[in-house]
């Protein structure tokens, strides 16, 4: 397999993964820097040109709220989980759960 | 500080109106934010270089705009497979206004010639083949955009419908050629009715006056044929009805050929100039009827192994 095709499928792997590692991380609000640092902090490398658009897609989903502050002399937009945000993380983890019991099972890595 | 703001000017060169200045915000606090965690400061002409190879990773403004405001496709893939339903079927209603269009300009041009005609459908269909794009492509976009193409993507359907393994695609050429050589027939079939005298006396052949029944005739066995195939440019697949016609309308050409070949002759020379060419002329008609009526029993023989196959 190429090493373009194999990228393109890491890539696919991560997406549903990254909604699910965003809105876990906007439990506490977050801008849009301090929540890269956050996810990357975690282990997950994300840049910004993915990042900073999904998390205003998420807003526009209804996922997240966000305002404007003014912090350090500088303004940054907070983003912090809204009710249909934290119902669908719920949910959302639950099948990650799930899924990652599954694919344990069928990976056979389970220690 | 130039630099970025070029930086961020260039990305909301590609993002919708009403959102260009929230974007623009929001992505200007996120990057003077990335650079202070890089500790490039861009407002010293020292760190343009750092700026450069930071803005080089970032991506192209045009990308990141799209991953921003992603910009609704003209055509969404899963809408491909309608879109080129609807610009088969356009192609088809353009091809009979092309047809139409060419046998109205025989008339007004009082002429029967065979190449004007077909250069006139070909001409139509280009002409009218952009228009015909941008309108349905537009409406697919304005649809697809509010929504509205859902309900058509994957219409109602049930296993039973679906095609057999067996199943033989009408093709479409074969039908646009079986029309325009109906039409152009009639047309030459009846030019008493559409060319004025002049024109009509300079023509070099014509039905001999005691064959004129086969005016009618050939015109219903025409026009028969050019009901089925348009009946069948509506068609996706052979049927055993639609082959048993097909191949019916071979056997009735195969049928007045051969009857024409032992008659006296169906056309004669008109004008007195070209009388000389009467004995080629009844020649070439002779062995003309003959030898297509020897193709169309071929075609047709091969028609009949292909209606077994169904």
């Amino acid at each position: 397999m190429t090493e373009e095709r194999q990228h393109k499928l890491r890539l696919e792997l991560r997406r549903g993964v990254l909604v699910l590692a965003v809105l876990g991380a906007c439990k506490t609000p977050q801008y849009g820097y301090s929540l890269r640092q956050h996810i990357n902090d975690a282990g997950i490398d994300i840049d910004e040109g993915t990042l900073y658009p999904l998390i205003r897609r998420l807003a526009d989903q209804g996922l997240l709220d966000s305002e404007w502050q003014k912090t350090e002399g500088r303004d940054r937009r907070y983003y912090q989980l809204s009710q249909m945000g934290s119902d669908t993380l719920t949910q959302l983890t639950t099948d990650w759960q799930h899924l990652n019991r599954c694919l344990v099972q069928i990976l056979g890595t389970e220690e | 500080m130039e630099l970025l703001e070029r930086y961020v000017q260039a990305v909301a060169h590609y993002l919708p109106a009403e959102q260009k200045q929230d974007i623009m915000r929001e992505l200007r606090a996120n990057l003077l934010d990335e650079l202070e965690s890089l500790e490039i400061d861009a407002s010293n002409p020292k760190d343009i270089q750092a700026l450069t190879t930071f803005m080089q990773r970032l991506d192209h403004p045009q990308r990141i705009a799209q991953s921003y405001a992603p910009q609704y496709p003209l055509v969404a893939s899963e809408d491909m497979g309608l879109y080129k339903t609807i610009v088969l079927k356009g192609l088809l209603v353009l091809f009979v206004y092309a047809v139409v269009t060419a046998g109205s300009y025989l008339i007004n041009a009082q002429s029967v010639n065979a190449i004007a005609f077909l250069f006139v459908v070909l001409s139509s269909v280009w002409d009218n083949i952009g228009g015909m794009l941008i309108i349905i492509t537009a409406t697919f976009y304005l649809l697809g955009k509010s929504g509205y193409l859902a309900q058509w993507r994957y219409p109602s359907w049930n296993p039973e419908s679906l095609p057999p393994t067996n199943a033989q695609r009408i093709s479409t050429s074969e039908g646009i050629s079986d029309v325009i050589t109906s039409v152009f027939g009639l047309l030459l079939l009846w030019t008493p009715l559409w060319l004025n005298e002049e024109a009509y006396n300079s023509l070099i052949l014509g039905i001999a006056p005691n064959m004129e029944q086969w005016r009618i005739i050939l015109t219903i066995v025409m026009a028969g044929s050019l009901i089925a195939a348009i009946y069948r440019l509506t068609q996706a697949y052979w049927t055993k009805l639609s082959k048993s016609v097909y191949i019916a309308e071979y056997l009735v050409y195969i049928a007045v050929m051969l009857i024409l070949w032992r008659s006296p002759v169906l056309f004669e020379i008109t004008s007195p100039a070209a009388i000389e060419l009467m004995p080629f002329v009844n020649g070439l008609f002779t062995h003309g009827w003959l030898f297509s009526a020897g193709v169309f029993m071929f075609i047709a023989a091969s028609e009949v192994r292909k209606w077994h196959k169904l």
